[in-house]
């Protein structure tokens, strides 16, 4: 079995640990800027009021996708056919991944692409980007019990 | 296949990305995000562009060295 297998057989088991771990310290308000922040770039920062943060970091990770996607001829998301670990990268993209996904789905590779490899690069980094702006806003909805909390275990 | 220098000018905006984005978490307001995220950038820059340069010209010595055996 080689790393590639590996990876696909067994990060699903990373995510459901992810998942719990979320699941068992996050409060509500939390789960919801989260799930939306993962849902589409931005959208958990616009729900909790931060509209310019929001923006800022969505309109970046939008950008660097659909520049991706041009590099790529619109051929670099397909994670059940050609590209099933970059699929992996691409999941944190949410719905801006399932729409490219199914509005591409259609294309088939014509032409040798010497941009395809960086198209990929760029789409998955920016879905990997949303992981992180998902912690920006898990940060930002701390409530002041929490934030008390990792303050103590701090000192 | 692309060259060295079209890698490098395609790495350029994904790394500046990539720096103001993970400068978001624990900053408040935009001004100090966009701030941080370009002085991480120009320095990562900087850094990788003096390394592999460094890198490059000690295997370019170790490659002109007789073999050891």
């Amino acid at each position: 079995m080689n790393l590639g297998e590996l990876l696909l057989d067994y990060f699903w088991i990373l995510l459901v640990a992810a998942g719990a771990y979320f699941l068992y310290t996050s409060n509500r308000r939390q789960r919801t800027a989260v799930v939306l922040a993962l849902l589409f770039p931005g959208a958990g920062h616009l729900w909790i009021g931060r509209r310019q943060r929001g923006l800022l970091l969505g309109g970046i990770m939008v950008a660097l996708f659909v520049a991706g996607m041009a590099m790529a001829d619109f051929r670099n998301i397909s994670p059940f056919e050609r590209h099933p670990i970059w699929g992996i990268a691409q999941i944190p993209g949410g719905l801006m991944t399932v729409v490219a996904w199914l509005a591409t789905s259609s294309l088939k590779v014509v032409r040798e692409n010497p941009l395809a490899d960086v198209g990929a690069l760029y789409s998955g980094v920016a879905c990997l980007l949303n992981l992180v702006a998902a912690c920006d806003v898990w940060d930002l909805t701390e409530s002041p019990e929490q934030r008390r909390a990792r303050e103590a275990r701090a000192r | 296949m692309i060259g060295p220098v079209e890698s490098f000018l395609l790495f350029l905006p994904l790394f500046l990305a990539v720096n103001i984005v993970a400068a978001a978490p624990g900053r408040e307001s935009l001004r100090d995000i966009l701030r941080a995220g370009l002085r991480h950038f120009v320095i990562g820059t900087v850094i990788l562009v003096a390394a592999s340069a460094g890198i490059y010209l000690l295997m370019e010595w170790v490659l002109s060295r007789p073999p050891l055996f």
